[in-house]
């Protein structure tokens, strides 16, 4: 039977059990279960050399073909097996697994390569592959999603946070934290991206829009996303100069400072607002600076 | 400490946006934020501060015939033709805007005809959910993206290798990788029975010599 995440979460206590061939009976393991896993002794994958390129890790679309590229290489060692392990793109390339991987030799990512075992067939296999260049990208983006699936919850969550000391809802703002830990730090740790209206090429001046009669900063999770909302911000009359706005990266880092530095008018941020076809848990409108105060404070342990 | 922080993230950063942002490495500035200027700065003019429902109506740009009605890349499905009547219903992408004559350039993605000019009303958008996989591209799978990160299933992920493999423009490298981190993979992993114990490896093995083709299509 095919474990479930809570199957894995009852596993926490013990890290040694967390692991593939111990979670599943049949040959493939649920994502979920995986992203578990990847905590208690990443990384689990088995790389893959190439002549040229050296170590890689390579993704496969299913199972047959995760077990041709497996096939292709002799068993490390007698006795041992493998496992085709289905894992969530966003886990594998978070900052913390791809890392560990690099540290480990990996040089590229390969995607269903058609690993042939020999002769003509090996002549026209092909493989489409992400290279290390495109590794410190790729890990923004899975950080982008992680932090896109998590906004509910911290929106969820400041209620709690907001509350004074004597309100009800103060006594669990520990428990409220502590639940948000993974939300919280992957807020606080983001590089957004946001549309520059400044002039000046050596600064940077998010593009704003009003909500509630106060101007709240325009913030993205990633370049791709802002892209889909140029053309809506474009259509509201946003951008008044020819030519294409540029975007900039835009830190977590310098929210509180550019919130909150006297003269400032901003009134709080926007994440991911104006984006086409977005789900409404993949965008956060309306953070007032005060909320963003207590998530970045809540972030880095300080008292709330 | 933001000008330390720009000194060393500035390259990372870069690296983080090189796939997408190749031809528009002439905009991206290098980018620091003094609180004080952000603070100075923090209140746009109006004209940068707009109420979106207000904008949409009261600033319509001055240019705005030369702006094309949809993005490039839209995925559309033709309707209302008149003189090419056998081609409604066929679907194509945006690929052009031709202000002066005020239509719209479309790619058909099937059919002899390669690409046809129509007026705004001739197209009806379509939603990436109605496309078929094999027409999808990959703004379409983004898009799916949006909706919910869980939506791509191992057909779209083959289409996004396709894509991936054929693909001409460079553009499409931000959204290939997005999509990447939005699918689930199988990789594959090593047991040893024999231990009896949870430990997995070991994790390199002897190098192969396979030919294999490659196709690095994201360009940096």
């Amino acid at each position: 039977m095919r474990p479930s995440g809570s199957d894995c979460d009852s596993h926490l206590g013990l890290h040694a059990d967390c692991l593939p061939h111990q979670l599943s009976d049949d040959q493939v393991m649920t994502s979920d279960c995986m992203l578990i896993a990847s905590e208690c002794a990443p990384p689990q994958v088995e790389p893959f050399k190439h002549t040229s390129l050296g170590l890689g890790l390579l993704l496969s679309t299913s199972t047959e073909r995760c077990v041709q590229l497996s096939a292709v290489s002799p068993p490390p060692s007698q006795g041992v097996t493998r496992l085709a392990v289905k894992i969530a793109g966003r886990a594998l390339f978070a900052p913390s697994a791809l890392e560990a991987l690099v540290k480990d030799g990996v040089k590229f990512i390969g995607l269903d390569g058609e690993v042939a075992t020999a002769g003509p067939v090996a002549e026209s296999a092909e493989l489409a592959l992400l290279s290390e260049v495109h590794f410190p990208s790729i890990m923004h983006m899975s950080s982008a999603l992680e932090l896109e699936e998590g906004l509910a919850a911290l929106a969820g969550a400041l209620p709690a946070l907001r509350a004074p000391p004597g309100d009800p809802r103060h006594m669990y703002q520990s428990k409220v934290t502590s639940a948000i830990t993974k939300p919280l730090s992957a807020f606080a740790q983001h590089t957004f991206f946001c549309f520059n209206a400044s002039k000046d090429p050596n600064s940077i001046l998010p593009i704003t829009a009003l909500h509630d009669g106060a101007s709240f900063m325009l913030l993205y999770t990633c370049e791709i996303i802002l892209e889909q909302a140029r053309k809506v911000l474009d259509d509201l009359g946003a951008f008044q100069s020819t030519g294409l706005v540029p975007s900039g990266p835009f830190p977590a880092t310098y929210l509180v400072p550019a919130l909150t530095t006297e003269g400032t008018s901003h009134a709080g941020i926007h994440i991911n607002e104006f984006v086409p076809g977005i789900d409404d848990g993949y965008k956060l409108v309306g953070l007032q600076k005060t909320d963003v105060v207590r998530l970045m404070e809540a972030a880095s342990g300080v008292a709330v | 400490m933001l000008r330390s922080w720009h000194m060393g993230a500035a390259c990372t950063l870069a690296a983080a946006t090189a796939a997408y942002w190749l031809y528009r490495k002439l905009n991206r500035p290098r980018v620091t934020l003094e609180p004080s200027a952000a603070a100075a700065s923090a209140a746009p003019p109006p004209s940068k501060v707009q109420q979106p429902s207000m904008a949409a109506s009261a600033a319509a740009p001055s240019n705005s015939t030369d702006a094309a009605p949809f993005p490039l890349g839209t995925t559309v499905k033709l309707t209302g033709l008149q003189s090419k009547p056998e081609l409604n219903g066929q679907r194509g992408r945006v690929i052009g805007w031709d202000a002066a004559k005020g239509r719209l350039n479309v790619a058909l993605v099937h059919g002899s005809t390669k690409m046809i000019q129509v007026k705004p009303p001739n197209v009806l958008v379509m939603d990436p959910s109605d496309l078929r996989i094999e027409d999808m591209n990959s703004d379409d799978l983004v898009k799916l993206t949006l909706r919910s990160h869980t939506s791509l299933t191992p057909a779209h992920a083959q289409r996004l290798i396709e894509l991936l493999r054929t693909a001409s423009d460079p553009l499409e490298g931000g959204n290939v990788l997005r999509c990447c981190c939005a699918c689930e993979w199988l990789v594959a992993a090593l047991k040893d029975p024999t231990s009896g114990e949870t430990k997995v490896g070991p994790l390199m093995h002897a190098a192969l010599g396979l030919g294999l083709r490659l196709s690095p299509r994201i360009a940096c």
